[in-house]
Parts: structure tokens; C-alpha cells; sequence
């Protein structure tokens, strides 16, 4: 078990390494340049140029490239990701500020989309070919296909505008009062839905699946009541996929959280990444989608080590 | 039960927020749109939307209203006769919101603090052409200039003065009319009122600044009622925010807009008369920016100083462009619409933002230059590259807005070939030296005559179509009164806001 843990950690910090190389790769073989996009467009004159240079070369955007990156993962091993070029501030304290409000929409969105999902899934597979079936299905396939700026603006304008019951955007912080609640709920429920109706869709699958199996005719047959069958026998059994794809789902949902985040107002990871990219913000862009890739791979991590929880056949070696 | 009583807190605090905002409201909720918040630091704004809260936290030495400069931590200056000293006499007894005084020391300071080459800041550009500062006496300070500047006070104006304890690690603060209570970086500022301002106690009590980035949730916030003002409201929605009953400030010629075209990769300027005479700017401003501001046609701003009346222009006339192109000898041979150069049909490489109007305001030219033959190709960029591309020559034409400053009431700090944003490219002697007579010599009819000349070699030469100065609107309650805003669009005077 420890084994394997210190193997997968190893196999995260290359994933991480490769995600940090390709982004740098990225950012500097594209056009655009972030010292232009700090000097004012009426600064004019011949001072602009010097001062472009002068600028440059603090944040060491003067070297070759070879050498920037040298420099970049030799800062990053001590844990300096750098000096964000839009803010001023050390990355990784921007990071670390952010994070927060990051998971905790994630998070919460990740509830929302497993309760509804779930709820579905399961509702749809036991009443296969139904109306309720129907029903479920049409929302799931509206839910995967409606984007997700189109959905939070509806929300938004039904809920905040129409209807006045919750605030527009913005974000309060932490989960201790009525009114940080009241800001999460609009676009937790917006990153929710778009993974509910995915999982829905695996769990219906999943379900339809193992309710074939023999031990639920022989679970059926012994008299056992509908529901214990459903949810001690059909539903355990079903829910190997369904974990693995709502670990993958929350790597959706981090990405999902960039147009949430931006439509929201919420000062979260996405947020700044979109303005990090905007302004050409290499350190900046390198840390949130290092901070990302991390996450990933972690939650990921934890959903194998989640698996011998929910089937003892599973053994990690 | 449960739920009910969580429905009833629910209510309760509606209740009590209600409560608190019934009498005149002293809070206001400002919104500023795009990806840039406010910053702490007034030396560090960089944008209109950072000037703006940083005007409320910090004082310039003096102002600009109407063509004229007020005073403001400077209760008066003078000028020496050769133009290059400006000796500024502070008003006494003002303070810093930490208790320092505004005095003649603490000025120098801010200066070094700016033009400080180990770490230069963006407004270091403002004082380019500083040589020395010097404390006179305890409320005199005294700047030497390396030439005569005069756009020297303009500048100082979006340079706030804060306190010499930043530079002993404590946080930036200013002698404006309101103090920084909390600041969250891309979430929100919360400022309240400096009830020792020099020109009197703000009759807001709290101010709070937040970064709305999605031009329709700013909209939103706004018609909800959860956001008072709206910096550079989106001009799609401007009208019906208006209709809706808000006030529309809008402010003038904060941007120039031009069909910007290379002068090198173009070099022809029949070609490029054609160009500019074969967009009609009536319908790029109404549909892509809701009609908000006004057609132009030489690069100074007319019924101006800078502006030569003998100087007509170019406006739409198709019939013209068309008759251009056929003189020149490019003609459509194989009649599929576009025009031949030299066997090779024109295509030109047409860049554009990929935001905004921008990309609208692209396609509307386009379509109006193949009316007349010229084929362009389009591409949008992100905003980065996009600039990069036009600064670098990486471009053939370009749909590009510029910042201009209110003085001179000209375009001309894109054309000098040594300027950063230089993106005509092409490099013209006799334009550069005319740029320079208008930048450095006090005589304004001297200055006149310059940007006279200048204004006919770019009428001769169609080195780029202007197009139309444009102008931005603030959007905001209409219950909120004395809310000032510069040309560039920046809000001040924040100490007589109020709510009626």
C-alpha cells in the first residue's frame, strides 16, 4: 500500500513537471508580450522603450529561453513560483489566497453534482424505458450539452434579477455564514449541473448493469425488500465506475470553474488563470495550472485508494 | 421545522439589510469591469478603472477640470519663464491618512519612489522629462525639467501622493477622501470617508470597490441593484441601461479609433487613400459602438487648437475609392469581386482583437473594403498578441483604438518613429521632427503650425484612417449626483458623490 502511494507521488511530480514544461513551451512560443500590456498605451515617447527594457529584464524576460526555464524549475524546487508580472505579488501567496475559494466551489459543486447525479442515475434504471426514464435522460443530455455561461447567466438573471433571492456574484468566504452560502449556491449549482448529468448518465448505465446481475434475483428472491436490494446489493456494486469518473469529474469541474469563476465574480484559481493568460502573465499562468495539475492528480490518487474501501478484491501493491 | 427556521433567519436578515439601507444611502457599491481590480498601491495603478480608486485614496498635486488645472495638495505653483522649473506651494496642514504630513519632503520622496531605477514603476513614464526635484522649503517643492514639457502638469494629475511610511513596509496610503479599511486583491476594496479632508468630510460614508469581469454580470449586478456604478459600462447595453433610467455619463474622446495600416507592407498610398475612403464610420460607430461619439477625420480633434480647418479628410465615398484603385491600375481581371495587384488579387492581412467590439468593428471594415475591391483576410487575437503583432509590424491593417490624452488635442504619440507604439512602422523624417516641435516648445501657435503640417502629410499620404474619436460611458444610479469624470474617464471629486 505505502509502496504503492510513494510510486503513484512519484508518477504525480512528473505529471506535474511534464504540465509545467508544456505550459511554459505555451506561453513563450506564442506572440504577445506581458511588459506591453503593463505600459499605459498614452505613456508614448521614446521613454516607453527603455523603460519596456528596464522592466524586462527585472523579471529576467531578457534571458534566453533555455535559461528562463533553467531558472524557472530551479525557483520552483525551492518553492518560489515566481513574482506575478499583473499584481506584484509572490505567486505563490496569490496562490494560496485563491485556493480557498477554488475548492470550496469545486467541492461544493462536486456534492451537488453526486446528490442530484445519483439521484437520477438511479431513479432512470429503475424505472428503464418510462417516462421517468425519459425525463431524466432529456436532462441529462441538456445538462451535458447547455454551456456552462449560458446556464449561470440564466440562473443568475432568474434567481438574482427576477426573483432577488440570491446575490448576482461575488464571493463572501467560508462556510460560517448565511451569506457566503448565499453567494455559492448560483455558481456551485452551475458547475454542478453540467456533472450531474454525466454522472446521471454512468450511474443509469451502471446500475442497469448490475441490476441484471444473479445476485439481485437472488437478493430478489429470498424476499428481500426493493429497496435494501436497490441500495445494500444493486447500488454498492454499481459504484466502482461511478467514483472513478467522480474523481475525474472533479478535474472537470476545476477547469469548469474558469468560466464559472469569471461569469461569478469569484477571486478563485480560474479567475486568475483567465487573467493571467489576458495579461501574458507567465508566472502566474505556470503556478494556477501547476496548482491545478496537482489537485488532480491527488483527488485522483485518492479515488484508487478509495477503491479497496469499496471492494475488498481490490488489492494495491 | 427545520427548514422554517432557516427560511425565517433567512428573512430576518433580508429584513435587517433592508433596514440598513432605508435612509439616504451612504454606501456605494463601484464596480469596475475587465480583469484588472484595484490595487493598494495608487503609484501601481495602471489602468483607468486602478486611477480612478486610486483617486479616492490618494491626491494628486493638482487636478484638470475643463480645460484648466485646479489645485489640490498644491494650493498654487508657478512656471519660470523658460519653462523648465515648476515650483509647487503645498496647502499646510494637510495629512496623510497614517497622520504624516503632506510636506515638501514627503513629495520628493513619492517622486524617487516612482522614478526609482532599481525598481521603476509604470507612472515613471509621467515624469520622463523630470531632471531634478527639490524640497524648497518645508511646503515648496520645485521641479527642474530636462526641456519644456507642456504636458508636465497634465501628468502629475494621475499621480497620487502617498505617505513615506510605505517605504518602511507599511501598506500605501494617501491624503485623499477616503481611507482603505479592508482590501481583498480581486475581490473587493472597502474604503470609508476621510473625515479630515482638506476640502471637507465626503458625504459618502463607505465606498466599496469590486472587479466584475463578465460584461453581462455587470449588467446584472447593476439592474439588481447590488452594484451602484459601473466604470466603462459595456457599450452594447449602454442605451438600454439608459432607457432603463440610469444616468450614461459619457466622457469624450478617451479613445481614438483608426484603421491603423503598416506603412511599410503598404506602402502604396493609392492603396491606402482607397482604403480610407471606402469605410463609412457612420455605421461602424453606430453598430459596434452604439453611437457613442463622433466621426473624425484628420488625427487632431476638430474646432481644436491642434485642428486645421483647410484640412478636409476622408469620409465615405465608395464612388472616389473606386476611382482611385482604377487610375492605379488595379483592376478585378478574373471577376470574382477583388482587385489585381501585379497579377496577384489584394488580400491583406487584417488583425484585430478578438473582444469587445473590436472584432465587430473588424468585420463591419471588411466588408465595406471589399465593396470597392480590396480582399482582406481576418484574424483576431487575444489582446497580447494582438498588440504585439501591431507594435512589431507583424500586420498589413489593424483596427486599433489608442488612449488620447485631453492636450494636446491631437493623436501624435503613435507616429514618431522612435515611439513604443509606433504602428504606422514606416519611418518619415519630416514626421518625427514635427512631432517633437509639438512636444517640446511652449508657443502654442508655434506647436499649431507643426501639427498643421503634420495633419496634411497624413491627409497626402492616408498614412492611417482616422476614423472616430470614441467615446466610454459610466453607467450608474440615478439617484447618485456629482460624479466627475476626466476625458480619459477618470472619476474624481469622490468627496461630493452623494445619494439624493
Amino acid at each position: 500500500m505505502y509502496t504503492y502511494i510513494a510510486q503513484r507521488l512519484a508518477t504525480a511530480v512528473l505529471v506535474v513537471l511534464g504540465v509545467v514544461t508544456l505550459v511554459f513551451a505555451a506561453l513563450h512560443l506564442t506572440p504577445g508580450d506581458p511588459i506591453e500590456m503593463l505600459l499605459p498605451a498614452d505613456a508614448g515617447g521614446q521613454a516607453s522603450e527603455a523603460f519596456a527594457a528596464q522592466l524586462r529584464a527585472r523579471y529576467g524576460l531578457d534571458q534566453p529561453l533555455p535559461v528562463q526555464y533553467a531558472r524557472y524549475l530551479a525557483n520552483v524546487v525551492q518553492g518560489d513560483l515566481g513574482t506575478s508580472i499583473r499584481t506584484n505579488r509572490p505567486v505563490l501567496q496569490d496562490l494560496v489566497r485563491l485556493y480557498p475559494a477554488t475548492f470550496e466551489l469545486t467541492i461544493v459543486s462536486l456534492i451537488i453534482a453526486s446528490v442530484i447525479g445519483i439521484a437520477a442515475g438511479v431513479m432512470a434504471a429503475l424505472h428503464r424505458q418510462t417516462w421517468v426514464d425519459g425525463v431524466v435522460m432529456t436532462f441529462a443530455l441538456l445538462g451535458v450539452s447547455l454551456p456552462g455561461f449560458v446556464l449561470g447567466l440564466v440562473l443568475m438573471l432568474v434567481f438574482a434579477l427576477q426573483l432577488g433571492w440570491l446575490p448576482p456574484s461575488g464571493r463572501v468566504g467560508g462556510f460560517d455564514t448565511v451569506e457566503a452560502w448565499r453567494h455559492l449556491i448560483l455558481p456551485a449549482t452551475t458547475l454542478g449541473i453540467a456533472a450531474s448529468a454525466i454522472i446521471a448518465r454512468l450511474v443509469r448505465a451502471s446500475m442497469l448493469d448490475v441490476l441484471k446481475e444473479d445476485y439481485v434475483r437472488t437478493a430478489r428472491s429470498k424476499g428481500m425488500a426493493e429497496r435494501r436490494v436497490v441500495w445494500r446489493h444493486a447500488f454498492r456494486n454499481a459504484l466502482m465506475p461511478i467514483v472513478t469518473v467522480i474523481g475525474l469529474e472533479f478535474g472537470v469541474l476545476l477547469s469548469g470553474a474558469i468560466i464559472a469563476e469569471t461569469i461569478f465574480s469569484w477571486p478563485g484559481l480560474g479567475r486568475y488563470l483567465i487573467n493571467g493568460i489576458t495579461g501574458s502573465d507567465f508566472p502566474a499562468v505556470q503556478g494556477a495550472v501547476m496548482a491545478i495539475a496537482v489537485t488532480f492528480v491527488l483527488v485522483n490518487l485518492l479515488v484508487d485508494l478509495g477503491y479497496t474501501l469499496l471492494d475488498p478484491k481490490v488489492r494495491l501493491a | 421545522m427545520h427548514i422554517r427556521s432557516h427560511l425565517r433567519t433567512l428573512a430576518l436578515t433580508g429584513l435587517v439589510a433592508l433596514a440598513a439601507l432605508a435612509p439616504a444611502q451612504s454606501v456605494l457599491n463601484l464596480a469596475m469591469p475587465g480583469s484588472a481590480g484595484p490595487v493598494i498601491d495608487p503609484h501601481r495603478a495602471s489602468n483607468v478603472g486602478q486611477y480612478t480608486v486610486a483617486q479616492l485614496m490618494a491626491d494628486p498635486l493638482v487636478m484638470y477640470e475643463d480645460g484648466a488645472y485646479l489645485p489640490a495638495l498644491a494650493e498654487s505653483w508657478t512656471v519660470s519663464d523658460d519653462g523648465r522649473t515648476v515650483t509647487f506651494m503645498l496647502r499646510e496642514g494637510v495629512t496623510y491618512h497614517d497622520g504624516r504630513p503632506v510636506d515638501a519632503d514627503s513629495i520628493v520622496w513619492n517622486v524617487e519612489r516612482i522614478t526609482d531605477p532599481a525598481d521603476p514603476l509604470v507612472l515613471a513614464s509621467q515624469f520622463a522629462t523630470l531632471e531634478a526635484i527639490t524640497a524648497r522649503d518645508a511646503y515648496v517643492v520645485e521641479m527642474t525639467l530636462s526641456g519644456v514639457d507642456p504636458e508636465f502638469l497634465l501628468k502629475l494629475t494621475s499621480v497620487g501622493m502617498v505617505s513615506p511610511a510605505a517605504g518602511e513596509g507599511g501598506a500605501p496610503v494617501g491624503a485623499g477622501p477616503f481611507v482603505v479599511q479592508e482590501f481583498l486583491p480581486d475581490e473587493r476594496m472597502t474604503l470609508t470617508r476621510n473625515e479630515a479632508y482638506w476640502a471637507g468630510a465626503p458625504a459618502l460614508e463607505t465606498i466599496v470597490v469590486r472587479n466584475i469581469p463578465d460584461p453581462s454580470t455587470l449588467v446584472l449586478e447593476l439592474e439588481a441593484g447590488t452594484v451602484d456604478l459601473v466604470t466603462f459600462a459595456p457599450l452594447s447595453q449602454a442605451r438600454r441601461l439608459e432607457a432603463a433610467g440610469f444616468t450614461l455619463a459619457t466622457f469624450g474622446r478617451i479613445n481614438t479609433a483608426v484603421l491603423a495600416i503598416n506603412n511599410v507592407a503598404v506602402s502604396d498610398a493609392r492603396l491606402r487613400q482607397a482604403i480610407c475612403y471606402a469605410v463609412d464610420r457612420d455605421v461602424v460607430l453606430d453598430v459596434a459602438y452604439a453611437g457613442l461619439g463622433r466621426p473624425q477625420t484628420t488625427i487632431a480633434l476638430q474646432g481644436s487648437w491642434a485642428h486645421d480647418p483647410d484640412v478636409t479628410g476622408y469620409t465615405y465615398d465608395a464612388e472616389r475609392a473606386r476611382a482611385i484603385l482604377d487610375e492605379a491600375g488595379f483592376v478585378d481581371t478574373n471577376g470574382d469581386g477583388i482587385r489585381e495587384i501585379d497579377g496577384r488579387p489584394i488580400d491583406l492581412d487584417f488583425q484585430s482583437r478578438s473582444d469587445g467590439e473590436w472584432l465587430l468593428a473588424t468585420q463591419i471594415l471588411q466588408q465595406y473594403l471589399a465593396d470597392v475591391g480590396i480582399g482582406t483576410t481576418i484574424t483576431a487575437h487575444d489582446s497580447a498578441t494582438y498588440y504585439a503583432n501591431v507594435r512589431t509590424g507583424a500586420y498589413e491593417l489593424g483596427w486599433w483604438l489608442s488612449n488620447a490624452q485631453p492636450e494636446p488635442p491631437i493623436v501624435e504619440y503613435v507616429f514618431h518613429s522612435g515611439d513604443f507604439w509606433n504602428v504606422i512602422q514606416k519611418h518619415r523624417p519630416r514626421v518625427d521632427e514635427l512631432v517633437m516641435i509639438g512636444r517640446t516648445n511652449a508657443d502654442q501657435d508655434v506647436r499649431a503650425e507643426a501639427y498643421f503640417e503634420l495633419q496634411r502629410i497624413f491627409a497626402d499620404e492616408a498614412i492611417q484612417c482616422p476614423l472616430f474619436w470614441v467615446e466610454q460611458a459610466h453607467v450608474y444610479d440615478a439617484n447618485l449626483q456629482g460624479v466627475k469624470s476626466t476625458p480619459r474617464g477618470v472619476l474624481y471629486g469622490a468627496h461630493a458623490w452623494r445619494f439624493e
